[in-house]
């Protein structure tokens, strides 16, 4: 599942290759399990992701994808497994809500304002990026579904992350905001990597990578 | 870096004016109950004041009244609306617990600002020392931001959480109510000698748990 | 075993110095405030496994193991029961040798607050769906309550001038029990202590049991029938573009 232009000098071993990529990689999981109860949602998940790869994590209700991303995106603890993400994480999905109160652009000024340890944000930028210029200053509350799944994606992006995480990020957006996922998908090619959950099979062709959960 | 923290702290209490401004509920609710509070007991003594420890006791349960109703709710609503996920991909745990604490500290001193004057003026009782009517308040002030907060945080992602903050806080309060008690006995009058030191030791509470509650939530942060 | 037969004899001996030991001098009722050998033991006591309580929860929310909750638990359970029996006896005390059952002495009240607050670690630790925030959560709070019982031991009953304590607490925490009543009661409140070490170690037993089954429960439910599902990982989706 790795392609790392790594020396095929016989010289250098097995363990030197694997320490290469465990270096080389982006986000690396392990043995990852998670229990609710006595049922366990899925176990032993092993894969490492190398920049400029994008992972399509798939499967029936119930299997546990939006679980999955919960635990790398740090909002959740796993049962058992390790996570090792390099850099920043960047997390959008459905169910994550927003501020009623606050308008798009106070809420990317507020992440960036609290996030640490990544470049800083340009809110009229991003907001420009994912097709809400003209709504930066109007409260969440007036958003419609589509417009606050818009801004999830521009939180999540505008820090530059080295990880997406992505779950169902096209549902309810139209055609043109798909296409933005789009775009962003590719975009984050160049500098990271990508892990996308969905129930939709003709989101499999983003990805290089394929994880079937619940089979 | 202390620099950089200290503007995450004032970002995060920016951010809770601007809701709780924004969404009034907690405010108007709080301010409701605070006066309605002081205005139950000002009926109670129409006729003759209460003695200082009675009207001590009384205050501080009309300022209990008034913050258990509206204040708990910082860290509730966030559960609530859901936006707690959001915070946490966005934040660190020490700014969020900074900010919503100093946001709840400073919420409880304006609601002490309306309360106890209303209740000098409703109940009638003596100022005899204003000095100490101001520090225990303060303190008090303080404690029970400290003690809200932390089991606010802790409540905030139980079942049935707005009941559960109560029954959490309420015995943890009541050491901060005893000693708040006994400050402002003397400030009404009572000649006690262990006013002072009850300022003391709610100043001393306040800064134990304010001390140990950035860590706790640090802790349970992302569970 | 043998620690048990220790315990039983041990009882019976401290029963036994119960009966033999003179009325209390200094209290109104001399005879019957010889309970203080079983009343002051738990109230002493009780903190101490507060504050080990305390030390697990701190050590469970460095780990994580639940093996430390199991032991902050049982601390804990047994902790609010000694501070039960000091309420309960503390209430029979009060009232032969006050007339009243409650009086609202200070070190009643600290008591009395005492368990509340550890009645809420219970609220606390009940309601929530997820095991590991329930372990978290309430381990945070028994960190956070723990500052309350210093203060409720020393600090409230001497901001209080009012008290009917006064005699106990100038016979036992000032040392102004007489030879023969100092070992009695030191004797008594070892093996109380004893007795409750007990109780604490059988509840870990217990605990640790608890999980050994739910682990195992946990291996034979593992997705399907098969005890080791295997490895998941993920298949190439296509060839190098």
């Amino acid at each position: 599942m790795l392609r790392l232009d790594l020396p095929s000098d016989p010289r250098v071993n097995r363990v030197a290759r694997l320490r290469a990529i465990i270096i080389a990689a982006m986000l690396s999981v392990s043995g990852l399990g998670k229990r609710f109860g006595k049922r366990w949602i899925f176990r032993r998940i092993e894969f490492c992701l190398t920049p400029g790869q994008v992972l399509v994590v798939t499967g029936p209700n119930g299997s546990g994808k939006s679980t999955l991303l919960r635990i790398l995106a740090g909002l959740e603890p796993p049962t058992g497994g390790e996570v090792d993400a390099s850099g920043a994480v960047g997390y959008v999905s459905p169910e994550l809500a927003l501020y009623a109160q606050l308008t798009g652009s106070e809420h990317l000024k507020l992440a960036s304002k609290l996030r640490r340890g990544s470049q800083g944000c340009d809110p009229v930028g991003a907001l420009g990026k994912v097709g809400l210029d003209s709504a930066g200053g109007l409260r969440v509350g007036a958003y419609s579904t589509g417009m606050k799944a818009r801004l999830r994606l521009a939180l999540a992006v505008c820090h530059r992350p080295g990880v997406l995480l992505l779950d169902e990020a096209s549902a309810s957006l139209d055609e043109e905001g798909k296409s933005l996922v789009e775009r962003t998908i590719a975009e984050q090619r160049g500098s990271g990597v990508v892990v996308l959950a969905t129930n939709d099979p003709s989101e499999r062709r983003y990805g290089d990578f394929e994880l079937r959960l619940g089979g | 870096m202390s620099l950089g923290w200290g503007a995450e702290v004032a970002a995060v209490v920016r951010k809770e004016f601007r809701v709780e401004l924004r969404g009034r509920v907690g405010l108007y609710s709080t301010l409701v109950f605070a006066v309605g509070a002081v205005t139950a007991l000002g009926l109670a003594s129409v006729r003759g004041e209460p003695s200082p420890s009675l009207a001590a006791g009384l205050l501080w349960v009309a300022m209990l009244f008034a913050c258990v109703v509206g204040l708990a709710r910082t860290f509730l609503a966030e559960e609530e609306q859901g936006t707690g996920d959001l915070l946490r991909l966005i934040a660190n745990p020490g700014p969020v617990f900074w900010g919503k604490a100093i946001f709840n500290f400073l919420l409880i001193v304006a609601v002490a600002g309306l309360v106890v004057p209303l209740f000098v003026l409703f109940v009638r009782v003596q100022v005899a020392d204003v000095g100490l009517l101001v520090c225990g308040t303060l303190c008090g002030c303080a404690g029970l931001a400290a003690v809200l907060s932390m089991c606010g945080a802790l409540a905030s992602r139980a079942t049935g959480r707005g009941l559960l903050t109560g029954v959490i806080s309420l015995p943890l309060l009541l050491p901060v109510l005893a000693a708040g008690i006994t400050a402002l006995r003397g400030a009404f009058g009572d000649s006690v000698s262990e006013s002072w030191g009850a300022v003391a030791s709610l100043a001393g509470m306040a800064a134990a748990f304010f001390a140990i509650g950035p860590y706790l939530y640090a802790a349970v942060w992302k569970q | 075993m043998i620690y048990r037969i220790f315990l039983l004899l041990a009882g019976i001996g401290v029963t036994g110095l119960y009966v033999w030991a003179p009325g209390a001098k200094g209290f109104p009722q001399e005879e019957s405030a010889k309970i203080l050998f079983f009343h002051v033991p738990p109230a002493m006591l009780c903190p101490l496994f507060y504050l080990w309580g305390a030390v697990m929860s701190i050590r469970y929310l460095r780990t994580k193991d639940p093996r430390f909750d199991v032991r902050a638990v049982a601390a804990i359970e047994v902790g609010t029961l000694l501070c039960v029996l000091a309420t309960l006896t503390g209430m029979v005390f009060a009232r032969v040798q006050w007339g009243a059952f409650w009086e609202w002495d200070p070190r009643q009240t600290s008591i009395f607050i005492q368990l509340l607050i550890y009645a809420a670690y219970f609220a606390l630790r009940y309601s929530f769906s997820n095991q590991e925030r329930s372990r978290a959560y309430s381990a945070a709070y028994a960190i956070f309550a723990f500052p309350t019982v210093p203060f409720l031991i020393f600090a409230l009953p001497r901001m209080v001038t009012f008290t009917l304590h006064g005699g106990a607490n100038q016979a036992v925490v000032g040392g102004g029990l007489d030879p023969t009543y100092r070992s009695i009661f030191y004797t008594t409140l070892v093996v109380i202590l004893l007795c409750f070490a007990w109780a604490y170690s059988l509840r870990v037993r217990e605990g640790e049991e608890w999980l050994a089954k739910e682990e195992s429960d946990g291996l034979a439910t593992g997705g399907s029938d098969t005890a080791d599902p295997g490895v998941v990982r993920p298949v190439r989706l296509r060839d190098d573009g």
